[in-house]
């Protein structure tokens, strides 16, 4: 029988980096350099995490919330992908690494719902102020950190929702996909390890604002990989 | 929206300076729209409070707070968000995710102390600027010079992110026991990829083609050789 508690602990990082994502501090905890690992070693396998971390903040790196523009939640992604990987390890032949790259795959599309709960939790959000000016109109000051708070839970909430569509759609998935590409996952790999960074580049590159950034990183990419040709 | 935010934050303070009525028209007034960067943010609300402060006891300002607020708030998230969001957290996450790909349990903390330290300090400096200095906290905002320094971090994140994909192209075809001399190719690959994304493409799109791409050319390879 499966055990629930890799599904709790992956709730719980879940929700702590789901609310340090847009409500309380901000200290970067949900970045999936940092959700992933964390969510790894809460289920035993650091080391998953940190791969899955790397990959999707290489991915997502030149993603910016600016203004009232909403990005794909990345955060539960990073969870719902360490979790994913590390619960449903079907084992050799297919390696850990490919088996990883694959659930960050299936999770990503789901990233999209983070959108739509956000986009809920703030519209929630964008009520309380109407009933904050209520509550000064009847003095009721206490009710403003009570009504700070609740904002912070609809964020919460909505964290904690996208995970659970993100978990069981790579369930769901999973169960259709690791039939089909078991066999090629593990030749895969190496290319993969190869194009996903790559694409994160280019995305990357494409947001930075600075004018001869191509020029730049073409003259840094050649002097590094002349380097270790010479002395590889 | 932080408009509540803002109000939960000074609200303690503004407890202390008013009391009824009047406690409540203050309240109504920094219940007015706000929004600006979480770290720059701070000296906002230092200046604020330091302007309540100064209004409680009577005396005149020259500008009122609604009004202070609300010409700095688009300034400091314009800033804050270039500066922390657009290159202080890609530059931290691309040397942490450098460190990952080969291994290393401590590109995680690396990378918290290398976006927090200046996050929060800031947060901290700006706010006790802000309090002490009110309305030229704008002096000190333009002293700090956040956006040529942001420029010059930039040049920085360019070039680690070229020193970067040489590494794990030439990684990457090590491990596939492919010829290095492919490597060379990532360069035009990552100016195509940079094209598609400039014309709308996703990157998600984009992986999500690269692995069909992949997984063709796996199952032609196996067949041509059948």
């Amino acid at each position: 029988m499966m055990s629930g508690f890799p599904y709790c602990m992956a709730f719980l990082a879940s929700l702590v980096a789901g609310l340090d994502r847009t409500a309380v501090f901000q200290l970067m905890i949900s970045r999936p350099i940092v959700a992933a690992p964390m969510t790894g070693w809460l289920l035993g396998d650091s080391t998953t995490g940190l791969q899955i971390g790397a990959f999707l903040e290489l991915l997502w790196l030149g993603r910016i919330p600016v203004g009232a523009s909403i990005p794909p939640d990345d955060t539960q992604v990073a969870i719902g992908s360490t979790c994913l990987a590390i619960t449903q390890y079907p084992g050799a032949p297919i390696p850990l690494t490919a088996f990883a790259i694959l659930c960050l795959l299936v999770a990503l599309p789901f990233g999209k719902v983070g959108e739509f709960f956000d986009r809920v939790a703030r519209r929630l959000n964008g009520n309380l102020w109407v009933r904050a000016e209520r509550a000064i109109d009847g003095g009721r000051y206490r009710a403003l950190t009570w009504l700070h708070l609740q904002g912070a839970c609809h964020f919460g909430l909505a964290s904690v929702l996208t995970f659970g569509v993100i978990l069981l759609g790579g369930l769901l998935s999973l169960r259709i996909l690791v039939p089909l590409l078991s066999c090629d996952l593990a030749v895969m790999l190496p290319w993969l390890r190869l194009g996903v960074p790559m694409v994160g580049v280019a995305a990357c590159l494409c947001t930075v604002n600075f004018r001869p950034a191509i020029w730049v990183y073409c003259s840094s990419f050649l002097v590094i990989y002349g380097l270790l040709q010479i002395f590889g | 929206m932080q408009n509540l935010g803002f109000l939960f934050a000074v609200l303690p303070a503004l407890r202390r300076l008013y009391k009824g009525q009047e406690l409540q028209n203050v309240c109504q007034r920094n219940l007015a729209y706000f929004n600006s960067n979480p770290v720059l943010a701070l000296p906002i609300i230092g200046a604020s409070l330091r302007l309540e402060e100064k209004k409680s006891c009577g005396s005149e300002l020259i500008m009122e707070v609604e009004e202070f607020k609300s010409a700095l708030a688009g300034p400091c998230a314009a800033m804050g968000d270039s500066f922390f969001w657009g290159t202080v957290r890609p530059l931290a996450a691309i040397i942490a995710v450098w460190l990952a790909f080969t291994g290393r349990w401590w590109s995680v903390p690396l990378f918290l102390v290398l976006y927090n330290v200046p996050a929060i300090g800031l947060r901290l400096y700006g706010f006790i600027q802000g309090y002490r200095r009110d309305y030229k906290i704008v002096d000190n905002l333009q002293r700090w010079r956040l956006s040529d320094l942001a420029y010059r971090l930039r040049a920085i994140l360019v070039m680690v992110l070229g020193g970067f994909s040489a590494w794990i192209a030439f990684s990457s075809l090590e491990s596939a026991r492919q010829s290095t001399m492919w490597g060379w190719l990532a360069v035009p690959c990552v100016v195509l990829a940079g094209s598609f994304v400039r014309r709308g493409l996703s990157s998600l799109v984009m992986l999500i083609g690269l692995v069909i791409l992949l997984w063709i050319g796996l199952h032609l390879c196996t067949s041509l050789r059948l």
